[in-house]
């Protein structure tokens, strides 16, 4: 689970941005992952216009009804309904929602905290270098499940909370990476004619360093949001995760975690969603990294 | 190199313990819950693992059948009430502890007057408390000094209570304790009994053994015992304990989902069967208006929440087997309990009217504290949500929640409460209205009924004074009863052993068919 | 070499002196410790004599200072919940945890090592790909949804496993598969891209210009270099294995260091869970280090900079 592929930073884009797009639309990952990353995010978005049920809406004399393609199945519930009657398809399209809020969110707070701290660390070195190396030392020595379910477990969960502490908690991959893309960039001509001509600081860094190192963040966005997405299902499994009425993927793989031996479609069916989005994010920033590497390195 | 050394190092520690195996053939019976054990002394310990453990290994003065309810003499053969504070007992002779000792009043009023002390430590203080001292008046004849009438002595005095031989307790650790002091661990010591099963290997948080104790005494009320051994282990998730008892790893389980006990007993291996339990489920409601100025203060709010819960569906169809609507604010086995109080049946129309009568014809927003099965809490939620009270799930752990309860925060609350295995209804009341931190409800008139109640030793006094309380408690719906959970055990088909309604397993009663 | 070791030294300490703050403020400062440990049912009196026998009544500043004087005189604390030394109860639960640590790094060197040097070897390939997919796919499946499907089919389905518990190595086959395919990407990627750097340097050039063997300039050459960084991340990924293997030890019913830690913090048992935190800490730590000295006595460079 916590986990670093890959503690080396992608070497910064030598083309422009869009150069490297031009290349990602040639590369199949990057479309086979996009369209199933976009579909899902659609589905998410367009839920009340695909199903009519109300994932929240309970109906106790409906429990348990298998999915359409078992004998006593119905179009009426395509993916049956679950412990409380309530229907599994709606539930499966509601739940993508939080999963992807969770991720997106989390790598928002996470990609802003460890940008800063790369960039400084990067492009000051030095005393700020040295201190922010530290403290990226420190998240990483801290275990990430670990420390999530202390403070869930004693703070008592909420989607808020979950974010905050998942987001917190995953900066340091940012962190790294930035730090040594900023590192290379800082001693290009470029960026020191623009120091000598007396830009400020500030205008360097979001003109000169920000707009070069898009190609490495993207990389790794792809990478936490993935890991944001399965660290919630992870804190879901144990019960800790997504709180009632909202309903995650993961949530939803906990819940039915009791019916492996009699109901596994009702594993396998988020189960399956969650690996499929979590594949299509990587395959996504797979197909990115390759196009900012030169060399088809990985 | 390290990582051979050390796979080395594994693979001969496995062939150095061979596992356990259970079922019939050896003799062996296995049983597994998700809750680690951490102590065989139930003095120190409060767990279900550690009262099972109790009863099969330990015996205590007297002895409950759990089938009839009656209480039956086992270490003490007669007693007598000399007067309203003093019981006199006459112990049984010829018993041996399993190490050998033999059973005498020293040994009784040791354990008793240790675990009675101030200072003992002890978890359940209440089952203790009444006592003031156990003399020795005779080789085998005690007399325990109340500290005021304790009608209730006997729910005290039964499994809950075993006796360990005097001086049980010295070999307990010293262990650092606050502001670098030291104070004795009491718990960490291995109990020494004289009941039907020994305890042969205790491994904290893993595993106990049980072995026969063959010199067991004739005409105990447990009955000689019959498997040769009873081993505990603790398997974390439910999946997996399934997956073991469908695959013979282990013998036995309890808690399987409701869903899945149909399921699980067609099965040619396993047999399943569904009990009640003392343990309920209610809404504790603010009416003493403790988090300041809430809509529960208003009594046609509350009655208004209790009329749009459906209890019966809940309790059918979530609940399931084993579980029943509870009626009162305390289960219908114990002393005392009054079931026909007012009922407020399942109307959403007339929570609504009510509602509005209140005040509140558009509803109200309002946080609603849970720490127990989710699911649950989920559909009482969504029956509240459906008249207009839409309640923010705050599901939380237990260590989290108490303190809220006890600082004033929690306006809606749904809890529950097993009583602790007592059959007497002051066991609820007294927590819940007698004006504890937990009393949401904080009644005078209702505190001073069961007040008087605790110290009544006539019975139909006593009845009386319950039921005034509880049809109060009804009448104003300080809390509402919600169901008293049922419990769904699976067992191997080859195991004759009754389930009896006292959440409990009696395994020393349990044999090979 | 000699200031590097030092500096590197001092680091860890600092970073495991910080960490030991955080994983004290973090158990400390949320919920009522008495309360969880009185446990269900209990009276405001049992709560309080809790909160006094633990001295949780006092200043959290004291509390911290008295925790740390007695670490650094040897005495981890004792589990109020299990009644033993906190030293004991790792004794018994490291072991188990170091072992299925092991056995899921090997199995993830096994299977991702091969993968990777094929994969170099044959740079864009129909096997490149495969085993590039092969990685994603496996990263996007979580661990609990793979040890839930292992136990179905080899515990109950084929009855070839057993299914909880650690008493022999039978019973760390499906764990340690489990935990290990999920480090197996990462180090298959770094493999494929040390080998390929390897392959195309000037010596290992001139090896095959003299026409030595091509395996033997692969093994002999190629992954002997190439592994130097597997190594290392290897180091780091057995100490993530140490934090995350709780969900899988909790499934399989391993008592090992996670499942203590899952459990423990679900009873509040605060002296196990700190002292928990600092040792998987300190493990991380001391794996990184030695990392890094790997590192820098193979490449001067790290030494300079």
């Amino acid at each position: 689970m916590t986990n670093i592929e890959q503690t080396t930073a992608p070497s910064v884009a030598l083309s422009p941005g869009r150069m490297t797009l031009h290349r990602a639309l040639r590369h199949v990952s990057f479309w086979v992952g996009g369209t199933i990353v976009l579909a899902i995010i659609l589905a998410a978005i367009l839920a009340p216009a695909i199903t009519s049920h109300d994932p929240a809406i309970q109906d106790l004399a409906q429990r348990y009804i298998p999915p359409v393609w078992t004998e006593k199945g119905s179009w009426d519930h395509v993916l049956g309904t679950d412990n409380l009657g309530r229907d599994y398809f709606a539930r499966l399209l509601y739940g993508a929602r939080i999963s992807l809020l969770i991720g997106f969110m989390t790598v928002l707070i996470s990609g802003a905290i460890g940008t800063a701290l790369g960039v400084c660390a990067g492009y000051f070195g030095g005393w700020a270098d040295m201190i922010i190396n530290f403290v990226i030392t420190i998240r990483l020595t801290l275990p990430v499940v670990l420390v999530a379910l202390v403070v869930v477990a004693l703070v008592g969960s909420s989607l808020t909370l979950l974010v905050m502490v998942i987001g917190l908690l995953l900066w340091d991959r940012f962190a790294i990476v930035v730090r040594s893309a900023t590192q290379q960039l800082a001693h290009r001509e470029y960026i020191t004619s623009a120091a000598a001509i007396g830009s400020s600081t500030w205008r360097i860094l979001f003109k000169e360093i920000l707009p070069n190192i898009t190609g490495p963040l993207i990389v790794v966005a792809s990478i936490e949001l993935a890991h944001a997405v399965l660290l919630e299902a992870s804190l879901s499994f144990l019960g800790l995760g997504v709180q009632p009425p909202q309903v995650s993927w993961g949530l939803m793989v906990a819940e039915a975690k009791s019916q492996l031996l009699f109901r596994p479609w009702m594993i396998a069916v988020p189960g399956a969603a969650l690996v499929l989005l979590i594949f299509a994010i990587n395959l996504v920033g797979d197909a990115i990294r390759d196009v900012t590497t030169p060399e088809g390195k990985a | 190199m390290k990582s051979r050394t050390m796979l080395l190092a594994a693979s001969l520690a496995a062939l150095a313990s061979t596992p356990a195996l259970a079922g019939k053939d050896n003799d062996t019976f296995v049983w597994a819950t998700s809750t680690e054990m951490d102590t065989p002394d139930i003095y120190y310990g409060n767990q279900r693992e550690a009262l099972i453990t109790t009863y099969a290994q330990c015996d205590s003065l007297v002895y409950r059948d759990p089938k009839s309810n009656e209480v039956l003499p086992l270490l003490a053969t007669k007693w007598e009430w000399t007067d309203d504070k003093t019981l006199e007992m006459e112990l049984r002779e010829g018993v041996k502890f399993h190490d050998g000792t033999d059973f005498d009043a020293e040994d009784v009023a040791y354990t008793l007057n240790h675990v009675a002390a101030p200072d003992s430590d002890m978890k359940l203080r209440v089952i203790v408390d009444w006592i003031d001292n156990v003399e020795v008046v005779a080789p085998h004849k005690i007399r325990i000094h109340a500290k005021a009438p304790t009608p209730a002595a006997f729910e005290y005095l039964g499994g809950t209570a075993p006796i360990f031989p005097s001086g049980h307790y010295d070999s307990a650790p010293e262990v650092p304790g606050a502001d670098g002091t030291t104070r004795r661990d009491w718990g960490a010591v291995t109990p020494v009994c004289t009941g039907p099963y020994k305890l042969t290997d205790y491994q904290p948080g893993q595993s106990v053994t049980l072995e026969k104790n063959e010199d067991y005494f004739d005409g105990s009320p447990k009955g000689k015992p019959s498997i040769g051994k009873i081993v505990y282990r603790t398997i974390k998730d439910p999946e997996t304990q399934i997956a073991e008892l469908v695959t013979g790893g282990i013998d036995w389980m309890w808690g399987v989902p409701t869903e899945n006990a149909a399921m699980l007993g067609d099965m040619e291996n396993i047999t399943v069967v569904s009990a009640a339990t003392m343990r309920m489920s209610f809404l504790a409601l603010d009416a003493a208006g403790r988090t300041g100025d809430n809509p529960m203060t208003n009594v046609k709010v509350r009655q208004a929440i209790a009329h749009a819960i459906d209890r019966k569906a809940i309790t059918e169809n979530l609940v399931g087997e084993g579980s029943a609507v509870l009626k009162s604010m305390c289960v219908p086995v114990q002393f005392g309990c009054e079931t026909d109080v007012t009922q407020y049946d399942y109307d959403p129309e007339k929570a609504k009217a009510l509602l509005a009568e209140a005040g509140y014809a558009d509803g109200f927003k309002i946080p609603f504290y849970a720490y127990r099965d989710r699911p649950y809490s989920e559909a009482v939620l969504n029956y509240l949500r459906a008249v207009g009270i839409d309640g923010d799930l705050q599901f939380l752990q237990w260590r989290a929640l108490r303190p809220l309860i006890v600082d004033d925060q929690t306006a809606i609350a749904q809890l529950t409460f097993g009583s602790n295995g007592m059959l007497d209804a002051s066991a609820s009341t007294g927590y819940y209205f007698q004006f504890g931190p937990d009393d949401y409800a904080r009644d005078e008139e209702v505190r001073d009924w069961l007040g008087a109640a605790e110290k009544t030793i006539d019975e139909a006094e006593r009845k009386e004074l319950y039921s005034k309380a509880l049809k109060k408690i009804a009448d104003e719906a300080y809390y509402i009863p919600l169901f008293a959970y049922g419990r769904t055990y699976a067992f191997n088909k080859d195991l004759d052993y009754p389930v009896t309604d006292d959440e409990m397993a009696h395994f020393y009663l349990a044999k090979w068919k | 070499m000699l200031i590097y070791l030092l500096k590197r030294l001092l680091m860890t300490i600092l970073v495991i002196a910080v960490t030991s703050v955080i994983a004290f403020l973090l158990v400390h400062l949320s919920g009522d410790p008495a309360a969880a440990m009185a446990g269900e049912g209990a009276s405001p009196a049992d709560i309080a004599s809790v909160r006094e026998t633990f001295g949780f009544d006092r200043p959290i500043v004291f509390q911290y200072l008295e925790w740390v004087g007695r670490i650094l005189s040897g005495e981890l604390g004792r589990s109020y919940y299990l009644r033993m030394d906190v030293s004991d109860i790792l004794a018994d639960h490291l072991p188990v945890t170091a072992t299925l640590g092991v056995m899921a790094l090997s199995f993830a060197l096994l299977l991702s090592i091969p993968l990777g040097v094929a994969a170099a070897l044959r740079p864009n390939t129909v096997i490149d790909r495969v085993a590039l997919w092969l990685a994603v796919a496996g990263q996007a499946l979580p661990s609990f949804l793979f040890a839930l499907g292992l136990m179905y089919l080899f515990g109950v389905y084929l009855r070839v496993l057993p299914i909880s518990g650690g008493t022999t190595w039978a019973h760390f086959i499906m764990p340690s598969v489990a935990l290990g395919y999920y480090a197996t990407p990462a180090i298959m990627r770094l493999t494929r891209s040390g080998m390929m750097d390897v392959l195309q340097s000037d010596h290992v050039r001139t090896a095959r210009a003299y026409g030595l063997s091509s395996w033997r300039v692969v093994i002999r050459h190629g992954l002997r270099h190439a592994i130097v960084p597997v190594v290392s991340l290897a180091a780091v990924q057995l100490g993530f294995m140490l934090g995350g293997s709780i969900i899988i030890e909790s499934i399989f019913s391993l008592k090992g260091i996670g499942y203590l830690a899952w459990e423990s913090i679900q009873r509040a048992d605060i002296e196990v869970i700190q002292a928990i935190l600092l040792v998987i800490a300190t493990a991380y730590a001391v794996l990184t280090l030695l990392a890094d000295l790997l590192n820098a006595a193979l490449d001067p460079r790290i030494r300079i900079s």
